[in-house]
């Protein structure tokens, strides 16, 4: 009763009359309500997609494959041509054309076969007769309020769009709907919005509330809400290709969550939507970008990338900025622009130059190939470390400002310590206690070299041969030795490393190595390069990483003495290589070292980990601590033992040398006084963790400027291959806004596009909007507003969405508010035998919307309405259950596997289902999700059995459909009536109908006395999935009622909006 | 045929295909009693088509054309030379040669003989499919522009090197709908070779629908309990509750009908029914139990293992059979970068019987003539050895030249189409490129290739884009 009251008011006849009088006397300002009446065809709505789909393609923009030079995108030239004749079509040669029945001049010549239709000729000649009138495309006119007399924007945003609605409907003789009612309405608005279905409270709430606005604030607080900053960012990532992998064939694993919960963030905020363009453009170009404004531009990133071994990188590298193209010029231009990436555009007046222009503005990035194994991010990209990351990041660093407190007290006091230490201690304790700063030291003799090993892999079966003294180590090429637990060094620590060596030949191989090729090459080795001595110090070869060469080599069959030294200085100036005693220059081809050593790889003697085997012997290896000095180096070389070190020790602490007082500073804090090393390996220990949470934070793929920019140039045929003329950076000259400089750059191209005065940005974005609630957008191809996309159903609705959208400081929720405020939006979505006739696809909206929810929206609704549904809000995405095997089939090598989510994690809204580009979740595919690998601005949206398998048969919706029959059961009434309603209500907002209890009845009773057959079968049947519910629940009551809501979960109308 | 994206009806097939506007006038009841009327059908072919169905034995990987097909009797003395600069002439190599400093000739290992009438050269990896040679059309001369695995498959599968176009098989389901009531009308099967680790990776993409309508993409067929995903009823559900379960959808699904009137309702109800006999025809399909022993035993020792390529042979033929519009196999393992000599008999053994005798199965049936048997993979591999030159050698991928065959569904059969020089290198006898081979198969399916058009973005994509052209060489009768 309160509902027909509360909706009479609102859609009473009275005012629906009364905004069809006020209309009636703007008709004569409203172009096309007009044109509907005169007599020739409107040239944006019947003329151009002719001319556009039939003609253009060698009589329009293109210049390369214009014909007879005859263009007929334009009146000008087709009238100086003398093709058209206005006011006489027979006159006309192209009407004389179009009518020839010779193949031999007729139009459009039958080989490119596209005839026209008999009607398609009369509209032309009615058209010509009319006076073949021209008018810009629409979409490239600015938006304008013209269909409006002015007092009608007095009126709220809302009704203005149900005046435009009604005028038309009436002029095709139609009437608007009844109001849905408010229980259905409620739900309707619901999905749209939030993408979640009301709950009882929430119905039984908005039934109870009489306030006038009682609707609108119920609009207000699903805005309001989480579900619905989730709701918005769901249809952002089709538009944004957002998935969790790289795609192509090698698809690993990628980390772009974090800006897909920017995304979240900026609806939840209801950021306006030119800042929210300008951030995912040009975040990273805005004044003190912060890590966030950053993390936007990961829009730009979220293409595939390509990690194939043999690929050509400048080849994919430009794939990936004509994606930035598509992707930009479809979601904020609704145009295709890749259609002039080979040619002129046949249709849109977009030249190929132009095209390169506007590639040129998103083609200013240094991005780079990444590597197959460890893909972490394609640079540039940067670490967004999660809320608990944060967290245990400041824990740490307060931990580590303490110890550190500590420790620099005891560095203060070092000298003191040392003087101490020396001047209360005998020379034969300062002897046994400071000894030598050899670490290890390996002889290579047969007689006792398993007393002198570490633990050495594959030492059985080692060769000696003769060694410079006793024996040596032989290698063929093929062994090698391995030990876990041998020469860690790292790049912040002194060291030195000497050895004796004898190949017979020479080559490239590596005589030791602590090394892990796969993961960049990280960690360090001394490789025989035709006899030169190398050294890498790798954290990331090449961006991080020392490359030392010797400019000296050696001979091969004679016993040499090689030695590095390295003072952990992260700079190749700090390395010194000799050669037999004597220091050798060295080229340094790569020296921008920042990073670390470490591996978990073995020590490797006579190979890499995998590669450069070497040939020959290995004698009196010896690794130090420190850097040895000349004299030392020479003593070596020599057979001779290192310089004693008791000589200087007992100095005053003045008359030491730099290097003596560093080494007695070490030998303060490792030997002298235990706690002082400690502290220093505590701030070591507790840096390194700090460094591995930053290392572990996601890696977010962004923009970042070249600077000096990148130049671009005309791709012949689009080729990467194929370069021609160089451009500057720019736009179609058709789009140029009158008073404003064409961008040249990222930003200019965010501020360009949200200028007030761009006729596409507005119009593409509430056209997007207005679909999401209605189905289909005012202009249904939503991916389209070029030449050949579809005119507008209602094009001054368009033009003031456009405009309120502009002046509402771009204010999403407000439009949206807009929207689902109106009237139109909230008639009943019932069809009658008249809307069947006169508008099957409700473009004209005489009745309210009804469709399929989306993928995820179906699978949302589900787990809301048994309440499985986990409300978290961002994070990593997650793997809820599928199929097995699944990746295994197509994975390189089939090493991928899918492993399924425990808790939550299998809960969650289908917004953050791991999304595998080349094996995408089935459930989703199957409900027309699409695989993410390009912008897809508009599902299709299909009615397949394949969707009737995953909603009987998914363990997703079994599970679901059991915990909501424990719900049903657990409701408190006993009565099956009443749990039916109780049912009807969670899933569909609304009682059951008398005319439905016999089904539902009919199924239970088939269920209960099926199940009562065989209990083990009602196990198995309660046993689907991994949540329990309450064990005192009559198992059988359960196992029926879960047939049931089995059923109500698969109902038409539990996936459909209406 | 041409389309504007609208939305479409799924697996409907073209009996009782449902056009929203045609519904109005159209009983319920009747629709339910399965009486609707025939809706002119969008389905329609350009011209007469000579096939009507497509089993597409896809070799993933890359085979060596030259030690299956393409028989070179001058490497054997040319083998362990240098290729010369005039045969190379500048070819684009992937980067996993590119570095190479040289690039020694490998003569192939295997043995060859002519069979058949047109004295075709196979390898002696080959008998059985050797055994076939008159039914075959054989390719010599086919060509690619792609030079790596992602972008060479994508363009043989979808007709461009980059995602986003819709696969052969949608184009298909596209153009010509289901034949089947019950089973859909693309299917994909996967079998895993045995030759050693050289599996590359699939993607969704190559049976994906692109800008098509979802409902056209191919729907992966497995082995095991389950051959399509979400086909069986969770455990306990016995068949009368799920036909009792179905039963009252439908009826409440009536009502809804009755009080929105929504077409779409009409087509849920009968995707509803369509999935229930699915799950008694997928079984149906599935259980080889009723193939005589003979037939199992052309098939060879396999054919009984799942997910064998020897089983999803037979089990193409048995959807064929039912009216599967396209079934597309991948049989993995032909990346022979190395190892190639001890690794491709055993991809051969996988194949050579199995797919011999899928196609005197057809024949033997009388199938043959409107089906169509495609074998090949991506591209082919180099004459030269990839790394230096070794017993156990590899090859590179080679897309200048590659062998393929066709059998039945409109193809010449005995044709030899194409020639290659000496290295195997370099086509010197018409050249066949995939645009021309896609315009090819669509003619036989009885389209012309500029036709079949889907109106996507503004632009009227084909599958051949704007190439192609067709060989008649290669059509029967032509």
């Amino acid at each position: 009763m309160l509902c027909n009251k509360f909706c009479r008011s609102f859609f009473g006849t009275k005012y629906w009359l009364g905004a069809l009088c006020f209309l009636a006397s703007c008709l004569a300002y409203h172009p096309s309500i007009a044109q509907e009446s005169t007599s020739g065809p409107d040239f944006a709505s019947q003329i151009k997609p002719i001319l556009a789909n039939h003609c253009w393609s060698c009589h329009g923009p293109d210049q390369e494959s214009r014909k007879a030079q005859l263009r007929l995108d334009r009146r000008d030239e087709a009238l100086a041509a003398g093709a058209l004749v206005p006011g006489n079509a027979s006159d006309s040669p192209i009407l004389q054309r179009i009518e020839s029945s010779d193949p031999d001049l007729v139009m459009p010549p039958p080989a490119t076969k596209k005839p026209l239709t008999q009607e398609q000729r009369k509209l032309l000649s009615d058209w010509v007769e009319a006076g073949a009138k021209y008018t810009q495309h629409w979409s490239f006119a600015p938006p304008n309020r013209t269909g409006f007399a002015n007092n009608g924007l007095a009126r709220p945003a809302s009704e203005r769009i149900d005046q435009l609605v009604a005028l038309k409907l009436q002029a095709h003789g139609l009437a608007p709907s009844e109001p849905a009612d408010r229980a259905t309405l409620l739900r309707r608005v619901s999905l749209d919005l939030t993408g979640l279905p009301p709950t009882i409270q929430q119905i039984d709430a908005f039934l109870s509330d009489s306030a006038q606005n009682a609707y609108e604030k119920v609009v207000d607080q699903l805005l309001q809400s989480d579900a619905y900053a989730e709701r918005m960012a769901s249809q952002w990532l089709d538009l944004s290709r957002y998935a969790d992998t790289n795609g192509y064939n090698n698809d690993e694993d990628r980390q772009m969550w974090p800006w897909r919960d920017w995304v979240i963030e900026a609806y939840r905020s209801n950021m306006p939507y030119d800042q929210f363009l300008t951030q995912q453009l040009a975040g990273d170009m805005l004044p003190n970008a912060s890590l966030q404004e950053q993390v936007a531009t990961g829009f730009l990133r979220n293409q595939g990338h390509n990690t194939e071994g043999g690929i050509i990188q400048e080849e994919y590298r430009i794939e990936y900025v004509a994606d930035r193209v598509h992707t930009v010029a479809t979601v904020f231009l609704g145009l295709s622009m890749q259609c002039a990436r080979c040619h002129d555009h046949k249709i849109d007046p977009i030249s190929q130059a132009e095209y390169y222009q506007f590639f040129s503005l998103v083609n200013n990035l240094e991005e780079k190939q990444a590597s197959y194994s460890n893909f972490v991010g394609a640079e540039p990209f940067v670490r967004v470390p999660t809320a608990e990351q944060i967290q245990e990041k400041k824990e740490v660093a307060t931990k580590l400002d303490a110890i550190k407190l500590q420790l620099d007290l005891k560095e203060k006091q070092i000298e003191q310590a040392w003087s101490d230490w020396i001047a209360s201690n005998s020379d034969r304790t300062i002897e046994e206690t400071l000894g030598t700063s050899l670490i290890d030291s390996i002889d290579f003799e047969e007689t006792n070299f398993q007393g002198t090993q570490k633990t050495w892999d594959s030492a059985d079966s080692i060769t000696y041969g003769p060694g410079k003294q006793g024996t040596a180590l032989v290698l063929d090429g093929g062994r090698y030795l391995a030990s876990k637990d041998l020469g860690k060094l790292e790049s912040d620590r002194p060291f030195s490393i000497s050895l004796w060596v004898n190949v017979p030949s020479l080559g490239s191989m590596a005589i030791l190595s602590k090394m892990d090729e796969g993961m960049n090459f990280r960690g360090y080795d001394m490789l025989l390069v035709n006899g030169k001595v190398e050294v890498h110090l790798v954290d990331t070869w090449p961006s991080n990483a020392i490359k030392v060469s010797s400019q000296q080599a050696i001979a091969p069959n004679q016993w040499h003495h090689l030695s590095v030294t390295y003072d952990g200085s992260k700079k190749a100036s700090g390395v010194q290589i000799y050669i037999d005693g004597k220091s050798t220059k060295f080229d340094v081809p790569n020296d921008n070292l920042t990073g670390s050593l470490e591996t978990e790889k073995p020590f490797h003697l006579g190979r890499r980990e995998k590669s450069l085997p070497l040939t020959g012997s290995i004698d009196e290896l010896r690794f130090f601590q420190g850097v040895l000095s000349a004299t030392d180096i020479e003593r070596l070389a020599k057979l001779e033992t290192l310089e004693p070190k008791l000589t200087w020790v007992r100095k005053h602490w003045q008359d030491l040398s730099e290097d003596q007082r560093n080494l007695a500073r070490t030998w303060t804090r490792q030997k002298i006084d235990p706690a002082h090393g400690e502290l220093q390996s505590q701030v070591e220990q507790t840096q390194k963790k700090i460094a591995q949470i930053d290392q572990s934070a996601p890696a977010v793929m962004v923009m970042r400027e070249m600077n000096p920019p990148r130049e671009t140039f005309i791709l012949k045929r689009g080729q990467y291959d194929q370069p021609t003329t160089k451009v500057s950076p720019g736009i179609p000259e058709s789009l140029r806004i009158e008073g404003v400089d064409p961008p040249s750059n990222r930003l200019q191209l965010a501020n360009w596009l949200t200028h007030p005065k761009n006729p596409l940005t507005a119009r593409v974005a509430v056209n997007r909007l207005w679909e999401q609630c209605f189905g289909v957008g005012l202009v249904r191809t939503s991916e389209d507003f070029g030449g050949s996309g579809e005119y507008p159903s209602h094009p001054e609705l368009l033009d003031q969405l456009a405009l309120d959208f502009i002046q509402s400081g771009w204010d999403t929720r407000a439009m949206l508010k807009q929207i689902v405020l109106s009237k139109t939006y909230r008639q009943t979505s019932k069809m009658t035998q008249e809307h069947k006739q006169k508008d099957p696809e409700n473009r004209l909206f005489a009745r309210g919307p009804r469709h399929r929810l989306s993928a995820e929206t179906i699978r949302d609704n589900a787990l809301a309405i048994s309440g499985l549904l986990v409300r978290k809000v961002g994070g990593p995405s997650v793997k809820p259950y599928q199929p097995p095997g699944l990746w295994e089939d197509v994975t390189v090598e089939r090493r991928g596997k899918y492993v399924a989510d425990t808790g939550e994690g299998l809960f969650r809204r289908g917004m953050y289902t791991f999304w595998k580009r080349t094996c995408p979740p089935p459930s989703m595919v199957s409900f027309d999700a699409p695989n993410r690998e390009v912008c897809v601005a508009r599902r299709s949206r299909t009615n397949t059995p394949l969707q009737a398998l995953v909603l009987m048969n998914d363990p997703t919706y079994i599970e679901a459909a059991r915990v909501f029959a424990s719900d049903v059961l657990r409701s408190g009434k006993d009565d099956e009536l009443a749990r039916m309603n109780y049912a009807y209500r969670k899933a569909l907002a609304r009682e059951i109908l008398p005319q439905e209890v016999p089904a539902i009845r009919e199924l239970l009773d088939l269920a209960r006395s099926d199940f009562a057959e065989d209990p083990a079968r009602v196990d198995q049947f309660l046993g689907v999935g991994t949540v329990s519910v309450r064990s005192d629940l009559p198992k059988l009551d359960l196992a029926a009622w879960t047939v049931v809501c089995s059923a109500i979960l698969n109902l038409d109308e539990t996936i459909t909006k209406h | 045929m041409k389309h504007r994206d609208s939305d479409a009806v799924g697996l409907a097939p073209r009996r009782g295909f449902l056009k929203h506007s045609a519904l109005g006038a159209v009983a319920l009841t009747e629709l339910l009693a399965g009486k609707a009327p025939v809706v002119a059908s969008e389905h329609q072919t350009h011209f007469a088509p000579m096939a009507k169905r497509v089993i597409y034995l896809f070799q993933s990987g890359g085979p060596s054309q030259l030690e299956l097909m393409d028989y070179k009797p001058r490497l054997k003395d040319l083998h362990g030379s240098e290729l010369p600069e005039s045969i190379r002439n500048g070819q684009r190599l992937t980067g996993m040669t590119s570095g190479q400093k040289n690039f020694p000739v490998v003569a192939p290992k295997f043995k060859f003989q002519q069979y058949g009438s047109n004295g075709a050269w196979f390898s002696e990896l080959l008998p059985h499919t050797a055994s076939i040679t008159d039914e075959l059309c054989i390719v010599r001369s086919m060509n690619t522009e792609a030079i790596n695995h992602d972008p060479a498959i994508t363009f043989m599968q979808t007709g461009s090197q980059q995602p986003g176009r819709p696969s052969l098989g949608a184009w298909l389901s596209y153009g010509l709908g289901s034949e089947a009531e019950d089973l859909p009308a693309f299917v994909v099967m996967i079998s895993h070779g045995s030759g050693n680790d050289a599996n590359q990776g699939l993607l969704d993409r190559l049976w994906g629908s692109g800008f098509l309508p979802s409902s056209h993409q191919g729907v992966k067929f497995r082995s095991g309990s389950e051959p399509v995903l979400y086909l069986s009823d969770p455990p306990g559900l016995r068949r009368s509750v799920r036909r009792g379960m179905l039963d009252q959808i439908g009826k409440l699904n009536q009502l809804e009908y009755q009080r929105q009137q929504d077409p779409e309702i009409v087509s849920r109800i009968k995707q509803y029914e369509m999935a229930f006999k699915m799950q008694m025809s997928v079984p149906d399909l599935t259980d080889i139990s009723d193939e005589p022993q003979s037939v199992l035993e052309m098939y060879g020792p396999e054919v009984k293992k799942p997910g064998s390529y020897a089983a999803n042979c037979l089990m193409a033929r048995r959807m064929v059979e039912r009216g599967v519009r396209f079934v597309q196999l991948y049989h993995r393992g032909w990346d022979n970068h190395g190892s190639l000599p001890s690794n491709i008999p055993k991809q051969c053994r996988d194949i050579d019987q199995p797919q011999a005798a899928l196609v005197k199965d057809l024949k033997q049936r009388g199938l043959l003539d409107d089906t169509m048997v495609i074998w090949g993979g991506e591209f082919g591999r180099t004459v030269y050895s990839q790394g230096s030159l070794q017993d156990d050698y590899g090859r590179d991928h080679h897309g200048r030249c590659f062998s393929m065959w066709m059998a039945g569904g409109g193809f010449r059969p005995g044709a030899l189409i194409g020639q290659t020089d000496d290295y195997g290198y370099n086509i010197t006898e018409q050249p066949i490129h995939i645009h021309d081979f896609h315009a090819t198969l669509l003619h036989c399916l009885g389209m012309d290739h500029e036709k079949l058009t889907y109106r996507y973005q503004g632009r009227d994509f084909r599958l051949t884009d704007v190439h192609g052209k067709l060989v008649a060489q290669m059509v029967r009768n032509h």
